[in-house]
């Protein structure tokens, strides 16, 4: 009884004076034809670069999600693993365009209420938040044909 | 003396209305007023209304203070928009054309970058516009270099809150990989040359339809 004492005093004040929370998330965009593009600029057919224009941009866009942990990040509450080519090319559909382009990715950790509470206790859940942004274009086709 | 000889009820009063004054007189010295009771006492209303609404309005600036403190979280942004040349997060980063083929992209390296919270060289204005290491990565890898890209780049975000002992700490990264990529452009037709045909009519240089 002493020896086990012995060992659950360590871990009950390591639980108590450490802690982590927060989430992961895996990002890619494999399947889209148009080119998705962190900068302005893509290629044209012949290998030249194009760089797009404020005036191209056609539409805006931002995807969000979401990814949820809980017991010191051990357990995942959702996949994470996001492929945002099926959003991308549903607003390429509806908004028809030939790039992607400027795109930007933010991570964003949870606030510090939630993150102190979840390191406190982690059987409450944590979060992130990662954003996608960038802006659909439409490049003169004399240019690029 | 002779009035308390005279009459001691009518001294015992005098005595007891002295002692009031004197506490009175103590009292409104303490006040810091050298007026009248009533003047004393209605600065002391006066003080006391207007205490608590001091007090009230340094709880509600210490009440926002504490949940602008509380709902702030830390945020890393990939941003590539300073580069001239194209960064895909696909395979593809040539504009889709009816009429001409793409050209043969050729992996010639890798590339692997990490954006931190930590980790911003120069800032502006503009957050979206700060410089990071990703960046100047990138630039490293292919700038000055136009037919240079990088491709299937894909991002892991992470978010961290440590706790340690009453010390916290909150990290926010995005892990960048991907591949180098060069175009390489190939002779659709061989450069045949009879005798007497002219340099200038060598075939150009064409996109090849490989992927």
């Amino acid at each position: 009884m002493k020896a086990l004492n012995h060992f659950l005093f360590p871990v009950a004040c390591a639980i108590i004076l450490t802690g982590c929370a927060g989430a992961s998330c895996h990002l890619t965009a494999s399947s889209v034809a148009q080119p998705v593009s962190c900068t302005p600029c893509v290629y044209d057919a012949s290998g030249n670069i194009v760089k797009a224009t404020p005036q191209e941009v056609v539409r805006h866009i931002t995807i969000s999600k979401y990814n949820w942990t809980m017991l010191w990040t051990a357990v995942p509450l959702n996949n994470r693993n996001w492929d945002i080519s099926t959003n991308l090319n549903e607003m390429l559909q509806s908004t028809p365009g030939d790039a992607v382009v400027n795109v930007t990715v933010t991570a964003e950790s949870c606030d510090l209420f939630d993150g102190f509470i979840a390191d406190l206790i982690p059987l409450i859940p944590s979060y992130t938040r990662t954003t996608v942004q960038g802006d659909i274009v439409r490049i003169p086709q004399a240019t690029h044909e | 003396m002779a009035d308390e000889r005279a009459n001691p009820v009518k001294s015992a009063g005098n005595s007891r209305r002295n002692s009031c004054l004197i506490r009175l007189s103590t009292f409104v010295d303490c006040a810091g007023n050298s007026g009248s009771l009533f003047a004393s006492q209605r600065l002391m209303k006066n003080q006391r209304s207007q205490f608590p609404g001091r007090f009230a309005l340094l709880k509600s600036v210490a009440a926002a203070c504490c949940l602008v403190f509380l709902c702030s979280c830390t945020s890393t942004v990939y941003d590539m928009r300073q580069l001239d040349q194209p960064v895909v997060l696909n395979n593809n980063p040539f504009l889709i054309s009816r009429t001409a083929p793409p050209p043969t992209l050729v992996r010639v390296d890798t590339y692997s970058a990490t954006a931190s919270n930590d980790q911003i060289a120069s800032q502006d204005a503009d957050f979206y516009s700060a410089v990071n290491t990703a960046q100047l990565n990138a630039f490293l890898r292919i700038g000055g270099t136009p037919n240079c890209s990088i491709r299937n780049v894909t991002l892991n975000t992470e978010c961290y809150w440590l706790y340690l002992v009453l010390l916290f700490d909150n990290r926010a990264d995005i892990e960048a990989t991907g591949e180098v990529a060069e175009i390489k452009a190939r002779l659709l037709q061989p450069p045949l040359r009879t005798m007497g045909q002219s340099l200038t009519n060598q075939p150009a240089l064409q996109p090849t339809v490989q992927n």
